[in-house]
């Protein structure tokens, strides 16, 4: 295998089959070539859900994208589980529904912030009507970890269901707990992924109140732009992205098409601020070490990175920071490119999307480009993507950053093949 | 206080709660077990929501034990409309709890 710094091994953990509901599309195929086309997926709330809100800016799922979703199954789950189970029946699809032994099966999906959204309904009922009619499946919807254990429930997943709560790095923290099952031993196969759809006046009220959002209503699709020297915060999408992942010999057994593998993650925490990024980028640095480490890669074999890239001031700065520390000199060949430019930032599902993007570019061999990145920050170097997409050059590693509130850091290794 | 529903117009009411939950009520036979209609806990308990939002009655979790079948559905409704004749407006427990949630 031409693969930088690495062979193909029976014990390799491989992704075998991929589902994405986001901003740019239904279909993680489709999504992916919107995102080559350069297409953005930010609009504006319509004027009669603006409420009170400062921002209306939003990256929202397409109404007619929950095609699988039954009546039923609309009414008992929170938006942000009915997206996770049209991304995993996608994905489970897209892998050829394999077959595996229930107990040696997990689900870990993640959610940053839960059913928020059920919330919200449950709380408009009693406002106007008190307990009578309170729906029973508020509960339910509401659980941080309702997508996990439906997804659980869809393909009887035995050996674990697991949400992990790491606001924005939830979705990659499924990933590195995953892995960490595979590589004990407690599994052959998982669904792993992440989920969220928070958008809502409240909510994008209470984010603009931490000023973490972009306000550029005049310009919607330009309004996020990582790296570059104006910007000025994210914009809250939603979505929903899932991996089916096994091990190499069990692909190969059953020959279904591998889309890349997941070879390392490395976790860490800022333990500095409650939201505010470690300036330093010190430990998302740390984070970068430990993933390499744990796919037995260097810096130089990595060619790409999905930065975790907000478009905020203060963590694009900060992320640039934390790759300098870890990749050094080698950060001079790294292509960077930020997905989010595109669909926003996804919260719970910001690193599963960008893992399900970083393995389809390395399927396809192609890099997608940063939107809006006109100048980039002069207190940024890196080499980022844009204007258009780039060809990959040099085989087929790429390192997804992620990053959440509460200082939570996880980078993800990814191969080609 | 609604007006008082003889059985059929129960047994009207429940149909349309149920089609408004997608629970299929039509041409079931009224002794039914509500397990053989694949109705798990949760759609019993959405059921009851639903028919206390119609009614206006609180349907106790003991009053939710005894249910099993369509006509231990209709039953409590018509036991509920009974009790609730002999009693006082201002002991009526959803009027209570309508009260003081304002």
């Amino acid at each position: 295998m031409a693969d930088a710094g690495r062979a193909a091994a029976a014990d390799d953990i491989v992704i075998t089959g991929l589902g994405i509901v986001s901003p740019v599309g239904v279909g993680a195929e489709a999504s992916m070539e919107a995102l080559l086309r350069a297409e953005s997926g930010v609009t504006l709330l319509p004027e009669s859900q603006r409420d009170r809100s400062p921002v209306y800016l939003q990256a929202p799922v397409a109404d007619t994208a929950l095609t699988s979703i039954t009546p039923v199954e609309c009414r008992r789950l929170d938006r942000a589980a009915q997206l996770a189970l049209q991304a995993a029946r996608e994905a489970w699809r897209d892998a050829g529904a394999p077959e595996v032994d229930p107990a040696r099966l997990a689900s870990v999906v993640s959610s940053g912030i839960g059913g928020l959204l059920t919330i919200f309904s449950g709380y408009e009922h009693y406002a106007k009507k008190g307990y009578v009619g309170m729906p029973p499946s508020v509960v339910p919807a509401l659980m941080a970890n309702s997508s996990s254990a439906v997804i659980a429930t869809e393909y009887g997943a035995h050996a674990a269901a697991v949400s992990l709560g790491s606001a924005c790095a939830s979705g990659a923290d499924a990933l590195a707990y995953a892995l960490r099952l595979f590589r004990d031993d407690e599994i052959d196969v998982a669904v792993i992924g992440g989920t969220e759809a928070v958008v809502h006046p409240i909510t994008l009220s209470a984010f603009a109140s931490l000023r973490a959002l972009s306000t550029r209503h005049d310009d919607p699709a330009r309004a996020s732009r990582p790296f570059d020297r104006d910007r000025d915060g994210f914009v809250l999408g939603e979505g929903a992205a899932i991996l089916v992942v096994e091990r190499r010999r069990h692909a190969v057994a059953r020959g279904t098409r591998i889309w890349g593998s997941l070879l390392g993650a490395g976790v860490t925490c800022d333990a500095a601020h409650l939201v505010a990024p470690d300036p330093s980028g010190q430990w998302s640095a740390e984070a970068m070490r430990k993933a390499l480490r744990s796919a037995d890669l260097r810096p130089s074999d990595v060619e790409f990175v999905s930065a975790h890239a907000t478009s905020t001031p203060s963590g694009d700065l900060a992320e640039w920071r934390a790759l300098q520390a870890a990749f050094g000199a080698a950060l001079a060949d790294v292509s960077v490119t930020a997905v989010k430019s595109a669909i926003g930032h996804l919260i719970g599902a910001a690193g599963p999307v960008a893992v399900a993007f970083a393995v389809m570019s390395l399927y396809q061999e192609m890099i997608p480009a940063t939107l809006n990145l006109d100048n980039l920050d002069p207190e940024i170097e890196l080499d980022v993507v844009r204007g258009a997409p780039r060809p990959l050059v040099r085989g087929g590693i790429a390192l997804v950053n992620s990053s959440g509130f509460g200082g939570h850091n996880v980078a993800i290794v990814v191969g080609k093949g | 206080m609604q007006e008082i529903l003889d059985a059929t117009q129960v047994a009207q009411l429940l149909r349309e709660v149920g089609t408004e939950l997608q629970l299929d009520l039509e041409d079931v036979a009224p002794d039914t077990p509500l397990d053989e209609l694949g109705l798990d806990s949760l759609d019993r308990i959405e059921l009851v929501t639903a028919l206390e939002d119609r009614t206006g009655y609180r349907i106790t979790d003991e009053k939710v034990s005894g249910i099993t079948t369509i006509d231990d559905v209709i039953e409590c409704i018509l036991e509920l409309q009974r009790e609730h004749q002999v009693r006082a407006p201002d002991q009526q427990e959803v009027g209570n709890r309508q009260g003081v949630s304002g």
